[in-house]
């Protein structure tokens, strides 16, 4: 049985939504055979498709009802803009303490000098440290909110704010090592009133370095793919 | 389209309730219970009849409802029927519901016996 062009256009309207592909089909399925029974019934095809009601409030209603199974879609302000700075917070805190534990229980204190020398072991825990604080793990917060945004049926824009926030995030530090004093220094910009409102400056600032580069892009790049892949993929919230 | 079919002043949470007390009675699929909706009210509830099936779904999600995917007259519907729990909502929302009409009931009396009085 052909759908008619009303349940096509409802079932491409929460495709394009990013309404799971299983939740889509049901709809389709269960309009088309709305559909197929009004006109069993002597209604005529136009009459049929008006007694379904109008294309863009029906879509919209399937999305909002969706979009209300999750925290996420009923909240995405207090989601995406309260919720992934606090998660990549949590993520650091909870990292630092585990990393703070390992390295003076099992490696004997590691992140500390005593020879006036970066050890290959001290060299290599921080800069494991700072690839799992500044890439890491912004990255793995992206993700996970990315895929929210698309699981519960909410726009790009959403996954968009996501992956911005943790691109900010991880640029924001700066690692540098100095090796003559066996020191290593994390900065940030200046944040005074004179510095803040030239975005050249912020530009440069994410810019500066290749170092830079590799913070901040991997949160958009993984994020963009998660939103994608997370279409396609069946959900818990699923019929 | 027309906006004949649909009827955003449907009072909140009233289709909720109808759709609870009807699939209460028997097991029925979106079409089914378009026309029982229809036939019960005596055609005063109008609506775009697709928007039953949002509807249906928030409340499976909520586990007020079950769905079933069955064969009927030769296609294969999703039936739904009440769960405990819808029993228990609709219960709720029809003692609720009642107190609601009683209320507004005692206020459109008051409200026409002033004018009767004045008169």
């Amino acid at each position: 049985m052909s759908h008619p062009e009303l349940v096509e256009n409802v079932a491409a309207g929460l495709s394009r939504r990013g309404l799971p592909s299983e939740y889509v089909e049901r709809v389709q399925t269960e309009l088309a055979d709305h559909y197929a029974d009004l006109v069993e019934d002597s209604v005529d095809a136009a009459e049929a498709a008006e007694r379904l009601g109008d294309e863009r409030r029906l879509t919209k209603r399937f999305v909002r009802e969706y979009q209300r199974r999750s925290f996420a879609g009923r909240f995405p302000l207090v989601t995406f803009l309260l919720g992934t700075p606090a998660a990549l917070i949590l993520s650091w805190v909870v990292v630092m303490l585990t990393v703070q534990v390992v390295v003076e229980n099992f490696l004997g204190g590691a992140g500390t000098t005593v020879d006036g020398h970066l050890s290959w072991l001290e060299w290599a825990t921080l800069r494991i440290q700072v690839g799992i604080f500044l890439i890491v793990l912004p990255s793995l917060v992206a993700v996970w909110f990315t895929r929210q945004a698309r699981r519960s049926g909410l726009g790009w824009q959403w996954a968009a704010l996501t992956c911005v926030l943790m691109a900010f995030a991880a640029g924001f530090f700066q690692l540098r090592i100095d090796y003559d004093h066996c020191m290593a220094f994390i900065s940030t910009p200046q944040l005074d009133s004179s510095w803040l409102p030239m975005p050249v400056e912020w530009l440069k600032h994410y810019l500066t370095t290749p170092a830079q580069l590799v913070q901040w892009l991997p949160p958009v790049l993984l994020g963009a793919l998660a939103f994608r892949q997370a279409r396609e993929q069946p959900t818990a919230a699923t019929c | 389209m027309s906006k004949k079919r649909t009827n955003p002043d449907f009072v909140n949470g009233v289709p909720e309730l109808v759709v609870l007390d009807l699939l209460a009675k028997r097991p029925m699929y979106g079409y089914e219970l378009v026309q029982a909706i229809r036939e019960a009210s005596g055609g005063t509830l109008e609506f775009g009849e697709g928007c039953v099936y949002p509807l249906l779904h928030k409340l499976e999600e909520r586990g007020q409802l079950a769905s079933r995917r069955m064969e009927i007259g030769g296609r294969s519907r999703v039936v739904y029927r009440v769960t405990v729990g819808g029993r228990k909502r609709f219960a709720e929302a029809a003692a609720r519901w009642r107190e609601v009409v009683e209320g507004v009931q005692q206020v459109l009396g008051g409200s026409t016996s002033v004018p009767s009085r004045a008169g």
